[in-house]
């Protein structure tokens, strides 16, 4: 007999069935005994009087659950239509708490939803202007080489400057597009991050490959200690991608004669990969910032960059579970970790 | 419990209070063993109390009968009425048709009818009862003592009682009575209904009638329920009393009210062991109260965690303490076990056992629940006396003094414990110590160390007067008493038989004689009255009252100096109806050990001498020389074995009697004592095993600054000892103050032969075991504590 | 939106002129989502901030309200309750109820509150903390850091507006920290849970998104709230 599944009208005629029998049984035990009429008498009228009391409760209780019932319907009306936050029924060691404290997280959630959908919307528009800001000037710099090569006789040599010039704003700009089809990419989720056990150094190879001759140039010198056989279930291509940005931001900000320093440690919930570099270092001020989208250090406006590298790298890390922080001094140079989880 | 539309977390209770126990197994094992031992005490005392009471009331008693009233010279219009009337429960029957003397034997015969056999605690062993009027229900012994060999079926020949001739009679079955064997002078026959009327019974025979009334049918006083069915059924005579069973088949209120204290005490020694247990716990448990409170626990749900634990804790112990109380109960008193006894007492104990673990866990139950998480995270087991002290010289005596300081509230409750205990101890026992065989016995046999008197069975077959009349006191038996080795003195004591029915065909009363000498005496316990002199109150008659209270419950009437009282007086077979005047009245309070010799009626034994004939001795009281007691003992009971009409009783069996009810007295307050006792012991067991377990950390560390093992044991020994001590020292003196006021209030009022002494065997005996259980727990504790590392217990 | 605010929030004990102000003015406001760091020294008022945000102490005067709740008003059933279901808590020590099991442990604050615990986010929650063989043992056989993420799996089961987090590596060696941490931080972002902890380690702090600096019972620091950009989706 499943107590859930019983109806309340059931239990209710069930207890007063119980009742009145065993009542009837008393009566008629004592009447058989002691052969008064009066007990008999006393014994039905006992009994009408518990009917009637039970009758009244039956009714009340009905009523409480009926206006219980109500106001449950009303609040979660309210809710769909969205027109205002469910009253809150208190702390307290009831069912209507209980219950309460539920429609209450649920609302929250349904306005976080809301919320999320129009940060969205923003992050959207954000990203719109963003772009329009980047391509703005590179394509204003195409316009006017174009409009004197257009409009002036140039030299051999004027001209072969202009359009090395072109050249450079065009790849700016390709470079650019890449960088903003990734994101978005990533954004919209339609790249996902595949994880695969795989060996940790062989994704380190991949990303030093990128910078390995732009360190040598610099003469940077580039250690890397990361034990051979530590596998670890992560994306390989697109964390490759991750380290290389540090490490091409490492090389871009360290001077000549430097050193860059790859470290990894496996640790019981996490692996933490260390880049660390003996660059100018990152002010306290600016640690927050630098994983921001576009955002580049003043200095360096005249490498080549766009600043979206760091942003990558953290969402890459994010998205696999992990994430990023950094320790820098100015002058003293920075480290750069990623912590991975192990699973 | 949970209402409706109320949040129902029973279930998380439910699983915290089961891990709870499962973790504390020394807490579940002292708190089990206390519930069950409290409640097999409970079911044991109303147990055996009821059985008792049940055992009185069931009349098994041989020797009162279970009737509660006896009305004689009843006639047949009457005994109809009586046997009819619906409030009587048994109407019994009897009347003596005589006696047939054989040899030195007596067989009584009488007829009885089934509920007067009942009554009388008589019952048919084999066959049945007699029919017709030749038939006869006959003792066996009798037929084996004179060497008849017959058996049921078979007849007999007996003489007639009223005219001599000799009659068959055909033997229906065996009779059995109260008295056994085959030493005896005296057996008992029963004829037949037939057999009555045909000797026309109503005239010739004085049938007497037996009453058992209804409890149940009419409430109030027995006595007075029983003189109003007399006088419904015309009874001329007043009914005579049953005292004695009266007052077996009343729970006496002394029993009840033992039996109250007795549940009293145990549910205070229970409640000062639960509680300290529980208190012990929940204050070791405050961190984990707090974490529980800072999760979301609310202080109710706490308050109902604790009551669980302590619910699932009753339910192991309680049907174990029952089930142990019954068997007991059980092997002690048999025959007072009864189903419906235990059928009502198990529901009442149970609800005493739960009423006392709720009664102890409250309090605890609100400090765990009061526990505020703040301070739960720094919470310090009572961090020592605030504010500044002096610095002491620290040794393990005075750390040991910190320690007991520190945690009062649980010290307080195992020396509570202690003095429970040690008080119920030395109180009890200083009375038992202070009683003594001989001086208990001395004061029935003040003026001599025997006592030779008329046998009980004579004296319950006949009335005095029929004795009387052939006085067993013969003048052999006066001889070889004056021959007695070591005689010094022999008091003959003079019984005049009387009554003041001036109708009645026997005596119901004695007139007590008073000699010359005794004049002093009654001097000194004058209340109304001129004791002048002797020769005077000889000649003229006169009586004194010595029990004005009784004579009013036999009279009516308060006796007054100089009014008259008419008496039948029965001399053998002779009557004589006289008129006495009353000379004095005495105080009955100063009679004191002399109740042997100032009764109702006294009269001088020369005034006896001149109105009756018969030898009025009643008992002689024998004084010999100390020495040879021994010696006059074994010839007193030669005498007694010449003469088997006489019985003797001696001051030496007496002190024998009195020396084994003292003996037994003593072992049973020994067992409950030790039972109570062992509450007190698992206390101070409990709380100095989690007093060190607790405290692992502590000692650690101050084992690593520098602490050697021996001085560690040296202050938690003595630690034990403080609280020991001051249980001990207080329950001395309060026990023995106790004890004190106790045995001088018994002294004035019921035993006059108590010399106050102060038990000391005991007392150091207690104090032995209890510093010993102290030593032997600590050692050991200690010792299994030391066995792990430092180290690790410091982590 | 804010879930957790205080206003104003003072703690003094005793009186003139030796009284101890703990809390001098604390004002704070913490966002849905955000992992917020409290930084000082000991005896800054740290710890007080965090009972005075649980509802475990009452302040002298100052509010504390959570998702529009304000605590001062509750009496002392209410807050208990309150805690149960709207605030996680770690602490350095002490976490775990020594008689229950590890999966007892986790569960425990749902049930108090008469309820069974969803399944599937238990599943998530034992995988990502990675205690599913030792949801049998009881607490006394754990290491300080699997004790730590056990407290971190029963302050997350509820789904609390904000979890309270006090020195949760103050007992733990660097690696354990950093794996606890780690932890946390992800939590934070996964189920857009929002965490206030409390240290006395910078280089911990940072991983949190916000840190507030306080001493003398007084915020003397607020880094802006980092506009990091697209933000967390």
């Amino acid at each position: 007999m499943n107590l859930g599944r019983i109806s309340v009208k059931r239990i209710f005629l069930l207890v007063s069935g119980g009742m009145a029998v065993s009542m009837l049984a008393i009566c008629a035990v004592f009447f058989a005994v002691t052969g008064q009429m009066w007990i008999l008498a006393c014994g039905m009228l006992l009994m009408l009087c518990a009917f009637a009391w039970m009758f009244l409760l039956s009714i009340a209780f009905g009523k409480r659950l009926s206006v219980f019932t109500r106001e449950l319907c009303r609040a979660m009306d309210q809710m769909i239509s969205g027109s205002g936050e469910p009253v809150r029924a208190g702390d307290s060691e009831t069912l209507f708490a209980r219950i309460s404290h539920r429609l209450t997280r649920l609302y929250g959630i349904m306005q976080e939803n809301r919320r999320k959908v129009d940060a969205e919307r923003q992050e959207l528009q954000r990203l719109v202007s963003d772009v329009s800001h980047q391509v703005k000037t590179p394509v204003a710099n195409l316009k006017m080489v174009t409009d004197t090569l257009l409009s002036k006789p140039v030299t051999e040599e004027e001209q072969r400057e202009f359009l090395k010039g072109i050249r450079n704003q065009t790849d700016k700009l390709e470079f650019l597009f890449q960088a903003l089809v990734k994101t978005s990419r990533l954004e919209t989720g339609a790249i996902r991050l595949e994880k695969k056990d795989a060996l940790l150094i062989d994704t380190l190879a991949v990303a030093l490959s990128g910078i390995v001759y732009a360190a040598e140039k610099k003469n940077i010198s580039v250690t890397v200690d990361c034990p051979e056989e530590l596998r670890l279930s992560h994306d390989s291509k697109w964390t490759a991608e991750a380290v290389f940005n540090l490490l091409d931001n490492a090389v871009k900000y360290t001077p000549a004669g430097g050193t860059i320093r790859i470290s990894v440690e496996r640790w019981e919930m996490y692996v933490k990969l260390s880049v660390s570099d003996t660059g100018k270092g990152i002010p306290e001020s600016n640690q927050a910032a630098i994983f921001r989208r576009f955002y580049r250090e003043e200095e360096v406006h005249g490498e080549q960059g766009v600043g979206i590298g760091l942003y990558l790298t953290r969402e890459i890390v994010m998205r696999q579970g992990g994430y990023i922080k950094v320790v820098s001094e100015p002058g003293k140079g920075s480290e750069f970790s990623i912590m991975l989880p192990t699973r | 419990m949970t209402w409706p539309f109320e949040n129902d977390t029973g279930a998380v209770i439910k699983k915290l209070a089961s891990a709870q126990l499962k973790k504390e197994r020394l807490k579940k094992i002292f708190t089990v063993t206390a519930i069950s031992l409290a409640t097999f005490l409970m079911a044991s005392v109303l147990l055996l109390v009821s059985g008792i009471i049940t055992v009185n009331q069931k009349g098994g008693n041989n020797i009162t009968g279970s009737y509660h009233a006896l009305i004689s010279g009843i006639e047949k219009e009457q005994y109809q009425k009586l046997s009819d009337d619906v409030r009587v429960d048994l109407c019994g029957f009897t009347a003596s048709i005589g006696s047939v003397k054989s040899g030195n034997d007596r067989l009584n015969i009488s007829y009885c009818n089934k509920d007067a056999l009942t009554l009388n605690g008589l019952s048919v062993d084999q066959g049945k009862m007699p029919e017709k009027a030749n038939e006869i229900l006959i003792e066996q012994e009798y037929l084996i003592r004179q060497k008849i060999n017959a058996k049921i079926g078979d007849t007999i020949r007996l003489p007639d009682p009223n005219n001599g001739q000799e009659k068959s009679f055909l033997i229906t079955g065996y009779l059995k009575t109260g008295a056994k064997g085959t030493d005896r002078s005296l057996y008992a026959a029963m004829v037949s209904e037939e057999y009555f009327s045909e000797m026309d019974g109503w005239d010739h025979f004085s049938p007497a009638v037996m009453l058992r009334v209804n409890l149940d049918a009419g409430s109030g006083d027995v006595k007075s329920l029983i003189s109003q069915i007399a006088a419904d059924a015309g009874c001329k005579t007043a009914p005579s009393y049953n005292e004695a069973y009266l007052n077996l088949s009343q729970p006496s209120a002394w029993m009840v009210l033992a039996a109250v204290a007795g549940l009293v005490v145990i549910v205070i020694a229970g409640v000062l062991v639960i509680y300290n247990i529980f208190y012990i716990s929940i204050i070791n448990s405050i961190k984990q109260y707090g974490q529980l409170r800072t999760i979301g626990m609310t202080a109710k749900q706490i308050q109902r965690l604790v009551l669980r634990e302590g619910t699932l804790l009753m339910l192991p112990a309680i049907p174990m303490g029952l089930i142990a109380g019954i068997a007991v109960a059980y092997l002690l008193i048999p025959h007072g076990f009864g189903l419906w006894n235990v059928l009502w007492i198990c529901p009442v104990v149970v609800a005493l056992t739960y009423a006392t673990v709720r009664l102890s866990i409250k309090k605890p139950a609100k400090i765990a629940a009061a526990v505020s998480p703040i301070e739960a995270s720094r919470y310090e087991q009572n961090k020592g006396p605030k504010g500044k002290h002096r610095q002491h010289r620290l040794t393990p005596g005075s750390l040991a003094v910190n320690q007991v300081l520190r945690y009062k509230k649980k010290n307080i409750l195992t020396a509570a414990s202690l003095v429970l205990t040690g008080v119920l101890l030395l109180g009890l026992s200083s009375v038992l110590s202070s009683i003594n065989a001989e001086d208990m016995s001395l004061s029935g046999f003040a003026r001599g160390q025997f006592v030779l008197k008329i046998s009980n069975q004579e004296l319950m077959e006949n009335p005095l007067e029929i004795l009387q009349g052939s006085s067993p006191f013969t003048e052999e038996v006066e001889k070889e008493l004056s021959q007695l080795s070591g005689v010094q003195k022999i008091i003959d004591d003079w019984h005049l038989p009387v009554s003041y029915d001036l109708q009645a065909l026997e005596s119901d009363a004695e007139i007590v004689g008073f000699e010359k000498a005794d004049m002093d005496l009654l001097q000194s316990c004058l209340l109304n009255g001129n004791l002048s002199d002797y020769g005077q109150m000889a000649s003229e008659d006169q009586m004194v009252i010595g029990r004005p209270n009784d004579f009013e419950k036999y009279f009516g009437i308060y006796p007054k100096v100089g009014s008259s009282v008419t008496l039948k007086i029965f001399d053998g077979q002779h009557t004589e109806n006289l008129e006495f005047e009353i000379a004095a009245v005495l105080d009955e309070s100063k009679i004191g050990n002399h109740g042997d010799k100032i009764d109702m009626l006294l009269l001088p034994v020369d005034s006896m001498q001149k109105i009756a004939h018969s030898n009025l001795t009643y008992q002689y009281v024998i004084r010999v020389e100390d020495s040879l007691e021994q010696q006059a003992e074994n010839e007193i009971d030669q005498i007694v074995s010449d003469n088997p009409r006489l019985s003797v009783d001696s001051l030496s069996a007496a002190i024998a009697q009195n020396e084994n009810f003292l003996q037994g007295t003593q072992l049973a307050l020994a067992i409950a004592i030790v039972l109570i006792g062992c509450f007190s012991v698992m206390n101070l067991l409990n709380t100095t095993l989690t007093g060190i377990i607790v405290r692992r950390r502590e000692f650690s560390l101050m084992r690593s600054v520098g602490m050697s093992q021996k001085q560690l044991s040296v202050m938690v020994h003595k630690e034990g000892l403080i609280v020991v001590g001051m249980g001990l020292v207080l329950s001395v003196i309060i026990g023995g103050g106790i004890g004190y006021v106790l045995c001088s209030f018994l002294k004035n009022s019921l035993m006059s032969y108590l010399n106050y002494q102060f038990p000391v065997g005991i007392t150091i005996l207690n104090c032995a075991v209890i510093i010993l259980c102290s030593v032997l727990i600590t050692t050991g504790a200690l010792k299994q504590q030391s066995k792990s590392s430092m180290m690790e217990a410091l982590r | 939106m804010n879930v957790l605010q205080t206003i104003d929030l003072r703690k003094y004990y005793g009186s003139e002129p030796n009284i101890t102000r703990a809390l001098d003015g604390v004002s704070l406001s913490v966002e849905q989502g955000e992992f917020v760091a409290v930084v000082g020294t000991s005896g800054s008022g740290k710890s007080t901030l965090l009972n005075m945000m649980g509802g475990l102490d009452t302040p002298t005067s100052g509010n504390v309200i959570v998702r529009g709740d304000e605590l001062a008003k509750k009496n002392d059933e209410e807050l208990t309750i309150f805690r149960r279901r709207n605030i996680g808590f770690i602490f350095q020590n002490y976490n775990l109820v020594p008689i229950l099991n590890v999966y007892e442990n986790i569960v425990l604050p749902v049930e108090l509150d008469g309820d069974a615990a969803d399944k599937k986010f238990m599943d998530e929650i034992v995988g990502m903390l990675a205690l599913q063989d030792k949801l049998q043992n009881m607490p006394n056989n754990l290491s300080g850091g699997q004790q730590q993420r056990v407290a971190i799996a029963r302050a997350l089961i509820t789904k609390p507006a904000i979890i309270l987090a006090d020195e949760p590596t103050g007992n733990l060696d660097s690696k354990t920290s950093a794996d606890v941490l780690g932890l946390l931080k992800r939590t934070s972002m996964e189920f857009n849970q929002t965490i206030v902890m409390i240290t006395h380690n910078n280089e911990i702090a940072q991983l949190a998104d916000r840190i507030v600096r306080i001493e003398d019972g007084r915020i003397v620091e607020k880094m802006p709230k980092s506009q990091l950009g697209g933000g967390k989706i």
